[in-house]
């Protein structure tokens, strides 16, 4: 007796792959269309806070993930700056700096959640606020924008900043003239990769924005985005089931967008 | 000059720069009501029970070694099987839509997978760990698949040409050529698949019943260190505090040994975020 081949391995593996992830997504296209129309429908009398979930929930995510951004956006620039001087100096701080970014990258956003909670909530007193979400978001995406950014000027030619420094052009412009344009594309990922994991986040946000499903008035309200209200309606709210359907739809169609856009970018960008 | 500009924008790139020793440091720092106290040897211990200040860890840490472990037992062959489909069985145009579609989902929000499973899981299997591990399992499958992936790729066409051109059948090619030059980042990919799954907070809280004890079967309820955060950190003072302070600290440093350990064992093989989350 022989095992079985491993082409059959394979298709099976892949099949089944395919199938489990299309029931998730017509689960949810399915639940959630069925949702958003039982709430849209005027019989359900529910209270109004309840009626503004979803869009009090789009527009914090909406809030914080651009905040987020226009924080992570100078501190990711800062950080490549950084990156490209000390490579050319100093090799081994170089890459000492990508590795931290990489391992930043990777840090568990629960954790960076209670630092968030800890740091901005409590001490600085900003309590669940939308504010408070999204500096501790932009705790997690400024390093990945960073490391997506010196991954792109690290794939240009070696020689092009040695030599626009020989023509004596000074370092500072070389970085803004000539290496970011020249790698438009990697920059361009990077901040839409960074707004995928903003878009995505939950754990970090749970714990410094929270889940209130009230119309945020301010940066100093709470509001819970729209991954966080999907979490909030399916786990502590009875009955939530399709209210969470109908705000998971529009989770995973703002996501799948932003994802293909990122796949566009990279398909675009030189490799 | 732009002098001072450069030195204002190279602070602000240290802020990146060090988030991730700044954050463990914190962790560290804010952990000490309860290191301070002489309390550490309290965290080895069986019991998880802030009211009675017991801040035994260990349930806690066979809670997240079961989950995370059971879910990479079950998402490596499928991921790897499913890999090896994409790139030698299936032919340029669905290896492209399968690989678009992999991406896709590898950046779908993990409350998405917890959504699934509270609804579709959690009805069959219980709030359990084997709930846990299969939405475990389901979220870390897409990425590992990519990482499978891009190793995969990695290995020289010619190899590969020379096998078949000695008369090896391609399943031989595959498993004794293409699989065994791609081990290193295969492993790399595991492992970071593994932190991924170690990392995982909210859609495990949504399915794993959250009872710090021991689970003694499959259909046992279980609570892992992440998913004590989400439950406890708004009430948490004092020695309480710490401990999930120093609980999040090793959720960080165990992540960050395995992240670093990926690196260095797919070294060239393995790249930052080939997918979005």
């Amino acid at each position: 007796m022989s095992a079985p081949p491993l082409k059959l391995l394979a298709t099976g593996a892949a099949i089944a792959v395919a199938a489990l992830f299309s029931l998730l997504m017509l689960d949810i296209a399915v639940e959630g269309l069925h949702g958003l129309l039982a709430t849209a429908l005027p019989k359900t009398t529910t209270t109004t806070a309840d009626e503004g979930g979803v869009f009090a929930a789009l527009l914090s995510t909406v809030s914080i993930s651009v905040l987020a951004l226009l924080t992570s956006l100078p501190v990711a620039l800062g950080c490549a700056w950084l990156g490209v001087e000390t490579l050319a100096r100093r090799p081994r701080v170089g890459t000492a700096l990508r590795r931290s970014l990489d391992v930043a990258s990777a840090t568990p956003s629960i954790a960076i959640g209670l630092v968030g909670w800890t740091l901005f909530s409590n001490s600085f007193g900003l309590g669940f606020s939308l504010l408070a979400g999204a500096l501790t978001l932009s705790l997690m995406i400024a390093p990945l924008m960073a490391s997506a950014f010196l991954a792109g000027i690290d794939a240009l030619p070696a020689a092009l900043r040695a030599q626009s420094l020989g023509l004596g052009v000074s370092r500072w412009n070389t970085f803004w003239r000539l290496l970011l344009p020249s790698c438009r594309p990697a920059i361009a990922a990077g901040i839409v990769l960074a707004l995928g994991r903003a878009t995505a986040e939950t754990a970090c946000l749970i714990l410094t924005s929270g889940i209130s499903t009230r119309w945020p008035e301010s940066m100093g309200d709470p509001g819970a985005t729209l991954a966080v209200h999907v979490y909030h309606l399916a786990r502590n709210v009875p009955d939530g089931e399709p209210r969470a359907y109908s705000a998971a739809l529009l989770l995973v169609v703002v996501n799948a967008l932003v994802q293909v856009v990122l796949a566009r970018l990279r398909l675009g960008g030189p490799r | 000059m732009p002098r001072l500009a450069s030195l204002l924008l190279a602070g602000l790139g240290l802020l990146a720069a060090l988030a991730a020793p700044a954050v463990a440091m914190f962790l560290l720092w804010r952990a000490f009501p309860l290191i301070g106290d002489g309390h550490l040897l309290r965290l080895v211990d069986d019991e998880w029970f802030p009211g009675e200040g017991k801040f035994g860890l260990l349930p806690l840490v066979v809670g997240t070694a079961s989950t995370a472990g059971l879910a990479l037992l079950l998402a490596v062959p499928i991921g790897l099987l499913s890999a090896v489909w994409v790139r030698f069985y299936a032919g340029p145009r669905r290896a492209r839509l399968a690989e678009m579609s992999l991406g896709v989902i590898a950046g779908m929000p993990s409350v998405v997978f917890g959504l699934f499973g509270t609804f579709w899981i959690v009805p069959a299997l219980g709030a359990s760990l084997a709930s846990a591990a299969l939405v475990l399992a389901m979220m870390v499958v897409p990425s590992f698949a990519l990482f499978a992936l891009a190793a995969l790729r990695q290995v020289p066409e010619g190899l590969l040409r020379d096998g078949q051109a000695l008369g090896l059948h391609k399943s031989r090619v595959i498993r004794h050529l293409a699989l065994r030059t791609a081990q290193p980042g295969l492993i790399g990919a595991a492992t970071l698949a593994l932190a991924r799954a170690l990392g995982e907070a909210l859609a495990v809280e949504m399915v794993a019943g959250n009872v710090p004890n021991f689970p003694d079967s499959l259909l046992a309820p279980v609570r892992t260190l992440t998913t004590t955060l989400v439950q406890e950190f708004e009430y948490a003072h004092g020695a309480h505090a710490g401990a999930l302070h120093l609980v999040a600290l090793a959720v960080v440093a165990l992540a960050s040994m395995l992240v670093t350990l990926a690196f260095k064992l797919g070294h060239g093989q393995i790249h930052a975020a080939p997918e979005a989350a």
